[in-house]
This record gives structure tokens, sequence and C-alpha cells, in this order.
């Protein structure tokens, strides 16, 4: 198979997932190739379709390739889907700051550092499937300890947790403070 | 009903700091609890409920307070010096804003369902369908505009004019606000105020326009800290 068809042939599967497609779910799928082959022919369709500068490109998310809408045209999407324009509640941004740093971690944790009885805004993620349960603490009560999902790295657009933002460390925010 | 302008006592004391241009590594401790004391009382006025948090920090501030005006000895022999009351607190709300911070950088993300799309569309649902909230930062500027109006009203030595008697329920003053808005499309929040109303009219029209908000009829805008707040009318969009 040329490089050419094993491109457009990734390509199609990548249209028609409805989730990021990884280089495992390729490999079964090319069984001939090799891994390092497939990940070249990922780099490259990225690329080219980059360049092709379309309303539409392909991202690299949670582990894996999937096509999506550029940022800039969000306005005429919300305007198709009749949707109003979005936000997330600073709620559940601050559980999903705290989730995403120290998971696994208890919605005990989770309360002690927002000051506030956290369960609602949990349930919710939960439910919305941006968090799950990785077990639980093997401490008296055995609290249950949360997770962020794959779905979570999808819907913030990250390739993966270390693409999440820098946190600056509590010592070198009191040794800011200090010599500020 | 329950609403709040702060995610809890640490955002409420963190944004207290940062008004008062105080240093969070030296908080004056007892102005700064007054304050969070103001707040508190203000919540009670207009009848929205304060998480317990509230009133249990309200109590740990007390404490601190008393500790620092017992005399302190600065070392305990061992030339160790002794914990400053207020430590535990400032390493709480260190923590506190840190996470806040990762929030907003998280929140600056491209998010899936917002800002960018994939097929099929039943995706997009995680976001859009969790419910939204007031902007926190809406309902803290209203208030502050509620509280400089009570406190005028306090000192006003115009009694407010009681020939209507006829209580007016929450859902007229909607219609009230709603019909002005309509007509003008834009009006100064303390505009709606202007009538030395009781204290009552000022709450209910304080819940109104929070109502208007909720359901996307109207918007706030205040083109600075502290500059004056206006309502503009954005209900035609989105009629139901």
């Amino acid at each position: 198979m040329s490089e050419e068809r094993i491109k457009k042939g990734i390509e199609s599967i990548i249209f028609v997932s409805d989730r990021p497609v990884t280089v495992d779910e390729l490999l079964k799928v090319f069984t001939g190739l090799k891994r390092s082959q497939l990940t070249k022919a990922l780099a490259e369709l990225k690329t080219e379709w980059e360049e092709l500068g379309r309303g539409f490109r392909l991202e690299e998310v949670s582990g894996g390739y999937r096509f999506r809408t550029s940022a800039e045209y969000r306005e005429e999407i919300l305007r198709f889907n009749q949707s109003k324009p979005f936000k997330l509640s600073r709620a559940a941004l601050e559980v999903l700051a705290i989730v995403s740093y120290k998971q696994p971690v208890t919605r005990i944790e989770v309360d002690r550092i927002r000051g506030v009885d956290s369960s609602g805004v949990l349930g919710m993620l939960l439910d919305k499937e941006l968090i799950e349960v990785r077990g639980r603490e093997e401490v008296p009560g055995r609290p249950l300890l949360y997770g962020t999902t794959d779905k979570f790295l999808e819907v913030f657009s990250l390739a993966s947790l270390n693409d999440l933002p820098e946190i600056k460390e509590l010592d070198e925010l009191e040794q800011s403070a200090v010599e500020g | 009903m329950s609403i709040d302008a702060f995610e809890g006592p640490l955002d409420l004391l963190l944004h207290l700091i940062k008004t008062s241009e105080v240093d969070i590594y030296d908080i004056p401790i007892a102005p700064i609890t007054n304050q969070y004391v103001r707040y508190l009382d203000l919540m009670g006025v207009l009848n929205i409920e304060v998480a317990g948090e509230y009133l249990v920090m309200a109590a740990e501030l007390g404490l601190i307070k008393s500790r620092m005006l017992l005399p302190r000895e600065e070392t305990d022999g061992d030339d160790e010096t002794l914990e400053d009351p207020r430590e535990e607190l400032v390493r709480r709300l260190l923590e506190y804003q840190r996470y806040k911070d990762v929030s907003e950088e998280l929140s600056r993300c491209d998010l899936l369902g917002r800002d960018v799309f994939s097929p099929p569309p039943d995706d997009d649902a995680v976001l859009s369908s969790i419910p939204q909230e007031i902007e926190k930062r809406d309902v803290w500027a209203l208030l502050g505009a509620v509280q400089d109006i009570l406190r005028r009203r306090e000192q006003s030595q115009v009694p407010p004019l009681s020939i209507n008697l006829e209580p007016m329920s929450l859902e007229e003053k909607i219609v009230e606000i709603d019909l002005a808005l309509r007509s003008s499309g834009r009006i100064d929040f303390e505009e709606l105020f202007t009538q030395t109303p009781t204290r009552f009219v000022v709450v209910i029209t304080f819940l109104a326009v929070l109502e208007l908000i909720r359901s996307a009829v109207v918007m706030v805008y205040q083109e600075m800290p502290f500059s004056r707040i206006e309502l503009l009318y954005v209900g035609g969009a989105a009629a139901e």
C-alpha cells in the first residue's frame, strides 16, 4: 500500500469516528504496518490539513486524532445549532482544576481547598463523564478517589495531562511575594 | 432563594483582600472581618441564603481577631517564633488562589461544544447540557450597587412614599422591568430605584433583575469596576 493510500485510509477512519482515533486502533486496522509508519502518516496528515487552511482541521486530543472546527467559526456553528454561547461555571472549573492536578483526589480534599461543599459539582462532572472514580483511599471510611477522564482531555482540547496549564508551586508564590 | 456572588468564604476573602489592596501576607484582620460580616448582613437583608461555611469562616475570623489582640511572645524559649494566628488562613487562601488561577487558564482553552466542534454533533452535548449560572462578577457588581442604594436610603431624610399600598409581586416587577427595557433597549441599574423605594421594593427589584439575567433576557454591562451599571435588553433573540 502506498503512503498516500495509507494516509487517505486513515483520514477516512478519522472522518467517520465519533471519538479521537488512536495509533493503537489504527494498528489493528493496518495490520501490516509499524507504529512508526502510522505516527509519521498522522503527523503528515496534521500538517497537510493545517496548510490547507480549511474551516476545520486535524487535531491531536486525548491521545488520538479527530477533526475539529477552528474556534474562529464558533459563532456560525452556535447559530446553526441554535445554541447560546456557553460558559462553564467557575465552580466546575475550580473542581476540575483541583482534580486534574491532584488526581487521584477525594471529595474531602476538594472541599478543603475550595472551602465549600463540592459534592454537587462533583456529581455533575461525574455525570458528564469529565471525571471518574478511580478507586478508594485506604483510610477509615474508604472515601472515593476521583480523576479526570479522556473525555475531559478532549473537551479541553488537551493532547494529554502534560498539556495542562502550568501551576505555580506554593513555595514559589510565597517566594515571589516575599521578594516582591 | 440561594444565589451567591462568590464561590465560598475563601473566594469572598480573596476578593475583599484584593479590593482593599491589603497585603495577603499581613492581613489587617479587624477591618477585613468587618467587611466580611457586612457582606453576610447584606445577604440577610436581601433574603439570600449563604452556605453554612460562610458562618463557620466568620467564627474563625473572630477567633483569629481575638488571638491577634492577645499579647504574643515572639519566641517560646527555643528561638522558634510561634505561629502567627493568621498563618493557617493565609496558607488556605494561597492554595485556593492557586487553583482559581488554574481554573482561569482552563476556561481559556478551546472547549469542545463552545469554541470548537466535532462531528457527530451528539458529542458536543457534554458541555451544552451543563446548567449555566449567572456570571458571578455580574452578581457581585449588582450587590455592590444595591448596598449603596440601601445605604443612601438609610441616610436620606425622605421617608418612602407609601401611597401605593398594593404590594408588588416578583412577577409584576419582572414584567415592569422587562417592559421598561424593551422600549429603551438599555437602562442604568440605578434608575430602577429612583422613587425612594421601600426596602422590600429594593429587594424585589434586585431579585427581578437576577431572574431576567438568568433567563438571558437581560445582560449586565459595566465598563469598569465601580463604574455605573447598565442593563441591556437582549431578550429579542432568545424569545421563546
